[in-house]
């Protein structure tokens, strides 16, 4: 019984230290960045509120928004989204709704709170569950 | 034990089987938001070797719990070979998600909530590991060890009910489903997960007992089909296209009076691309999101054919499917023939 017990109570600390790791690498809300006081690598869920196609600077400026009307300017190459989409950012490319990491700079403008420099654009696969199967080879 | 070799031996033919049928004809979701489509195929390799993790631990943390109510030495030394093949499936979980996610989700690793606890539930495991290894006197390690199975199995639950409890990148069981409820898909998949599963746990039986030299053999024939696999697929994805081959990103497209117009994309530019012939997918549009979309769109494409204008005039083409599928089922392959390699040794 003193085994068992021993397991208990070693199995209390693994949960604790384990819910710790996993809820400190869940994702940010654009929000959640206005804590910060110098540039910091983040992890932000947000939603797209726009896109603007910046060819000459070979860049893709997202407006990123999330429900308290916060907001964030993140730039991401354009020749790099095209390589990895296959086309320029739209309905079909980029969902309403984005995970993305990258370098957070603090710089407050109204309701902006800073922009980031866009490191990985991180898609969840839920959306393609959806879709009809297709089959080839 | 014979009989235990010769059942793997059918299992795995049968996985064999499946394994090649599902990385070469195997459905696959017709519009993904990133990467080539066919990775999708991940799904009848990655998952089956997640569940199967899933259940070896599953079944050596109730061992464990036996023991440390029974006391019986057979329930020690089974709840670690359990334990044992779970981590080396859990292993190949890690990196063959971390395939399919560079792939499909843009990046290798995203600290995904999901991907968090199951490298968490690894490192505890092999934590028991280093636990059962570093105590040399005999009566107080099998009842330490096993306590600390025990408590590990604490990150089982934790890393399953993440995707439920916040957001991640990771399905739920009911998304998946979503997916995985028409024609031969359930068959395939569900499928898959049982053989997976099955000779996860013929392996860990046989690890218990120790010297079955023929599980070696009988795990051979997946071994051959993965190898297959890299052999067939891996190629085109090395090719960059020559002479009259070009190798093709699908950007968008339409059929004109039954001609497959195409805007595609390579190495060389942005090219338009026509084709006659019998599309390489099945359907070539589906009606998704209430739009009407091409299944072709972000596949990679290998054609034959002329450029003529600046055209690519196709009279053939084929799909090239993603290579990490084919790395994935070599990598599975490896791991069934690393615990066919720990059953055949003899024990101490």
């Amino acid at each position: 019984m003193k085994a068992v017990m021993l397991a208990a109570s070693i199995a209390l600390v693994v949960l604790l230290v384990g819910y710790m790791a996993i809820t400190s690498s869940s994702y940010e809300q654009i929000s959640q960045l206005s804590r910060y006081r110098k540039p910091t690598m983040v992890t932000v869920r947000a939603l797209v509120a726009d896109i603007k196609t910046l060819p000459e600077e070979d860049l893709i400026l997202f407006v990123l928004k999330d429900e308290n009307g916060s907001k964030i300017y993140a730039f991401y190459g354009l020749t790099r989204f095209i390589s990895q989409y296959g086309a320029p950012p739209s309905h079909s490319t980029v969902e309403q709704e984005v995970i993305m990491r990258g370098m957070f700079y603090p710089e407050r403008m109204g309701d902006v709170l800073g922009r980031m420099e866009i490191k990985e654009i991180l898609q969840g696969c839920h959306k393609a569950y959806e879709a009809p199967p297709a089959t080839g080879g | 034990m014979r009989k235990l070799v010769e059942a793997l031996a059918v299992v795995s033919l049968i996985d064999a089987v499946t394994l090649w049928f599902s990385q070469t004809s195997g459905p696959f979701p017709s519009v993904v938001p990133l990467g080539n489509p066919t990775a999708y195929r991940n799904l009848y390799v990655h998952v089956p070797i997640s569940v199967s993790t899933y259940l070896l631990f599953t079944l050596g943390f109730l061992l464990a719990l036996a023991y440390l109510l029974r006391g019986k030495n057979w329930m020690e030394e089974m709840a670690h070979s359990f334990i044992a093949a779970g981590l080396v499936m859990g292993f190949s979980t890690l990196v063959t998600g971390m395939i399919w996610a560079s792939e499909s989700w843009g990046s290798p690793w995203n600290w995904d909530p999901r991907e968090t606890g199951v490298l968490f539930m690894f490192l505890a495991f092999l934590v028991y590991l280093a636990v059962r290894s570093s105590i040399k006197d005999p009566d107080v390690r099998p009842r330490i060890s096993m306590a600390f199975a025990v408590a590990a199995y604490a990150t089982i639950p934790l890393s399953f009910l993440v995707p439920y409890l916040m957001p991640s990148l990771h399905p739920t069981i009911p998304e998946t489903s979503m997916f995985v409820r028409g024609g031969l898909t359930p068959l395939l998949f569900g499928g898959r997960i049982i053989l997976v599963s099955l000779e996860g746990s013929l392996l860990a039986l046989l690890m218990r007992s120790g010297g079955a030299r023929g599980a070696k053999l009988a795990v051979i024939p997946v071994v051959l089909v993965a190898l297959l696999l890299v052999a067939v697929q891996l190629p085109p994805n090395l090719s960059g296209g020559t002479g009259g081959t070009f190798k093709v990103q699908v950007i968008s497209g339409d059929v004109v009076d039954g001609t497959l117009h195409l805007k595609v994309r390579s190495s060389q530019g942005t090219y338009d691309l026509l084709y006659r012939g019998k599309p390489p997918i099945n359907p070539l549009f589906v009606t998704f999101g209430g739009e009407r979309r091409l299944t072709l769109e972000k596949h990679w494409l290998l054609v034959e054919g002329r450029i003529e204008n600046g055209t690519i005039l196709a009279s053939s083409m084929r799909l090239i499917p993603y290579w990490g599928n084919a790395v994935n089922s070599l990598i599975y392959a490896l791991t069934l023939f690393t615990l066919a390699y720990l059953a055949g040794r003899e024990r101490k």
